[in-house]
């Protein structure tokens, strides 16, 4: 979304990056929901999010992923290898949680960069909660995304104040 | 005598995923968590490749490279940056700094290891 056609477009952005990162990631394929109000098993469940701050002289902001557990889980199984007990350590999955939302925030800057908003990532932090939604803080501008990875919902929003000229 | 190779990521995800994937291959894998244990386990360990990530808390992968590079006995040593961030500003910041290559997160897995098999002889263990 964008208030001024100058702006980039912040919907496209979260789009590309989660493709490019979930699409290189695995072999899973990645597809838009049918339905913006259709619920998959999973929504309902546990959530993890991480959110990574971008700072930048032309703008700052943050980018939030929202993960259901069960696809953190699948992912650390993926990635390391580990199972059973070990891979589903809290503090891996919210390791894990926080490296791919910095990837997803890593792909999201370098569009940014190339649409004129160049910006550094901060360190991510992640939180979990159970099927709340990401909130907009009061005056961002921002753009979301959501894509279902095997039943997962995977949401993707990036809020962000442009500075006063 | 084995390549010995230094992992440094705070995220232990991608350290486990480095260990997974260098275990087939006759090397050695160390690991630090951030760029000032970085430096005191390259100090030690002399290894022959550094897979150093690019942002980390306490000493970021750029703050530790310069480090690298000012001290005499392991300037020396071949760097393969992970970057998360593909933005050219960053890539050209991590090319002025002399790092043999770079890779940016995530990967495909043969990808970073063909870049790593160009720096350090990579050969599969015998089966037991």
């Amino acid at each position: 979304m964008t208030l001024a056609s100058s702006k980039p477009d912040l919907r496209r952005i979260c789009e590309n990056a989660f493709v490019e990162v979930f699409g290189t990631l695995s072999s899973l394929s990645a597809t838009a929901p049918k339905s913006a109000s259709k619920s998959s098993a999973s929504e309902t469940l546990d959530q993890i999010t991480s959110s990574v701050p971008l700072t930048g002289q032309r703008l700052s902001g943050v980018v939030y992923v929202q993960f259901p557990q069960a696809f953190v889980t699948q992912a650390v199984r993926l990635l390391t290898g580990l199972d059973g007990e070990a891979g589903n350590a809290n503090a891996l999955q919210e390791d894990a949680a926080g490296e791919l939302a910095n990837m997803v925030a890593g792909r999201v800057a370098a569009q940014l960069a190339t649409d004129g908003y160049p910006c550094k990532l901060g360190t991510p932090s992640v939180s979990r909660s159970r099927g709340s939604p990401i909130e907009i803080q009061p005056g961002v501008h921002h753009g979301r995304t959501d894509l279902i990875f095997e039943g997962h919902r995977l949401s993707l929003e990036l809020q962000c104040h442009y500075a006063v000229p | 005598m084995m390549p010995k190779i230094l992992s440094i990521d705070d995220s232990r995800t991608i350290r486990l995923l480095l260990a997974r994937l260098f275990r087939p291959f006759a090397c050695e894998l160390v690991e630090a968590a951030n760029g000032e244990e970085g430096l005191a386990v390259a100090e030690r360990e002399k290894p022959d490749l550094i897979i150093l990530d690019y942002n980390m808390p306490v000493m970021d992968g750029i703050t530790m490279l310069r480090k690298l590079r000012e001290d005499a006995g392991l300037k020396g040593t071949p760097v393969l940056m992970l970057t998360a961030d593909s933005g050219l500003q960053s890539l050209a910041t991590v090319a002025r700094l002399g790092v043999r290559d770079y890779v940016i997160k995530p990967f495909q897995e043969q990808e970073l290891l063909a870049k790593a098999g160009r720096i350090i002889p990579l050969i599969l263990r015998a089966e037991p």
